[in-house]
């Protein structure tokens, strides 16, 4: 059994002469609930695609469950739940057609626990998956993957179309399906809010890259938002690596530093500064922050 | 297995309702062509009637057929049908063994009532000339194959993006494939050379599906 269920080595793609993804290299440990984060094309769909062999890499290998994408196996199929972005049910099958089938297909169905899934949804069986709302179908497909008894979850903006109560119970779900021995998540959201309250590790991608990849309490920690007041000028260059972002007005200088520590801090002194003041940042300020313009990782640990 | 067959069949009642339809329109004519006390005889012993519904059931076979490979292939990837199913206990290889299989029994379910009509007829009712019974199988072998290779060409076509040039695509090709039988007759040229197609067109299909993004 891999200690890692999720592994991306040097995964290149391009689409249409396009590089959407360049040269990541990610980990995911079991037991572990990985928020991956990037804007809209940022290529977080790809990842996931490229995981499940549904999409195949430029360069570069992925594997999961310790099988290469491309060549997993039924067993293996079998062990991993899957909700993927817009809900790609067969639209025109009836909700218990596809539940039947599912459950034929399926080696490992929990009955028990997809009637209770069903029961909190109140899910109707005898229409037609089209003509569910979002949120319906988003709970279908979130009941079909947990019924399997996923060893590894992908959920690839599971959220997306349900209201708040439903959204709830969805992260109260997979936190309880966390609960079980060694399962796995890679979770994918524009929702950050929902990400920092279940995600343990945070991967952001920013211009084909993996620019963070960290525990969630790792990057609150290690990326400062800091506000200088200088009483002349502020300089042009704060003589700083890793510098994520950096404003300047007129006595004003605000600068988002990577991996800040007592030695920067030292550095940021040297040019005395008036005052030096912490603006709190949230998730949602540190991924506005990272997707900037970054190519480069800023965090790795 | 059975469940992604079953689902196939499923989804493709509608080719499978169109295929008995043909197979009873034809039947009708052969079983009306064997009734009728005044009918006549082609060379080979086999009434005209029965003789004059091959053209109509080569070409109506072969359309369908290409039909039904594009049709499998073309709305299971379009409806990401197919990206659905290999997230589940399934690999692309069976879903694409699933889709043969149903294939070879759509043709079984097209040409075997109209087979076992004529061979039942035939028995019991003795005709005056010698039927010439190898002419009849090598007729069946060349329609199966060609219907074989136009079901094969409608699959490597449904793969393709553009419906628009798929079915034009189709269409062309296949009347071009069923075009080999009036060139060629009803010999073993024309066995093997369906025979090859179908092989190299099943390849094709096997390797675009085992690659493409589903």
């Amino acid at each position: 059994m891999s200690d890692y269920p999720i592994i991306t080595n040097n995964l290149t793609k391009f689409f249409d002469g396009r590089c959407v993804l360049d040269d990541i290299n990610l980990q995911v440990p079991r037991g572990c609930i990985y928020g991956l984060l990037g804007r809209n094309g940022a290529g977080k769909t790809t990842i996931i695609r490229i995981l499940l062999g549904t999409d195949s890499a430029t360069r570069g290998r992925t594997s999961l469950l310790g099988c290469d994408s491309q060549r997993l196996p039924a067993n293996l199929r079998g062990r991993i739940g899957y909700v993927a972005e817009g809900h790609n049910l067969i639209q025109h099958y009836k909700v218990i057609r596809l539940i039947k089938l599912c459950r034929d297909l399926s080696t490992t169905w929990n009955e028990g626990f997809f009637k209770s899934l069903i029961e909190t949804f109140r899910l109707p069986m005898d229409r037609k998956v089209s003509e569910l709302s979002t949120g319906m179908r988003a709970q279908l497909n979130l009941s079909l993957a947990m019924a399997i008894d996923p060893e590894l979850l992908i959920l690839d903006d599971p959220t997306l179309g349900l209201d708040t109560v439903a959204r709830r119970q969805f992260l109260e779900l997979a936190i309880d399906l966390l609960q079980k021995d060694g399962r796995t998540i890679l979770f994918s959201s524009h929702i950050l809010s929902d990400v920092e309250r279940i995600a343990e590790r945070i991967g952001i991608l920013a211009g084909g890259k993996l620019v963070v990849d960290c525990s969630l309490e790792e990057l609150k920690n290690r990326i400062k938002k800091l506000r200088l007041i200088f009483t002349d000028k502020p300089p042009d260059d704060l003589h700083l690596t890793e510098i994520i972002n950096q404003q300047i007005s007129e006595h004003e200088m605000t600068v988002t530093i990577a991996n800040f520590n007592q030695r920067k801090m030292s550095i940021l002194e040297t040019f005395k500064p008036q005052s030096v003041t912490e603006i709190p940042m949230s998730l949602e300020d540190i991924f506005i922050e990272c997707t900037r313009i970054n190519r480069q990782p800023i965090m790795e640990s | 297995m059975w469940t992604l067959i079953k689902r196939e069949i499923k989804d493709n009642i509608i080719m499978f309702m169109l295929a008995v339809i043909l197979a009873g329109i034809c039947e009708a004519v052969v079983v009306s062509g064997f009734l009728r006390t005044d009918a006549e005889f082609a060379p080979v012993g086999i009434p005209m009637a029965v003789y004059m519904v091959f053209p109509f059931f080569i070409i109506s076979l072969c359309l369908l057929a290409t039909t039904m490979g594009g049709v499998q292939m073309y709305l299971d990837k379009n409806k990401k049908i197919s990206a659905f199913l290999s997230t589940m206990s399934v690999t692309r290889r069976r879903l694409l063994w699933a889709k043969m299989l149903v294939g070879i029994i759509w043709l079984i379910v097209a040409m075997l009532p109209l087979i076992a009509a004529e061979l039942f007829l035939f028995q019991v009712k003795p005709r005056l000339i010698p039927v010439d019974y190898s002419l009849l199988i090598r007729i069946y072998i060349v329609t199966g194959l060609c219907a074989l290779s136009c079901y094969l060409l409608g699959s490597n076509l449904g793969l393709g993006r553009n419906r628009i040039i798929a079915i034009l695509a189709g269409a062309f090709l296949c009347l071009i494939l069923i075009s080999l039988i009036v060139i060629k007759g009803f010999g073993a040229e024309i066995m093997l050379i369906f025979g090859i197609t179908s092989v190299a067109l099943a390849v094709r299909a096997w390797n675009a599906f085992m690659s493409i993004p589903l």
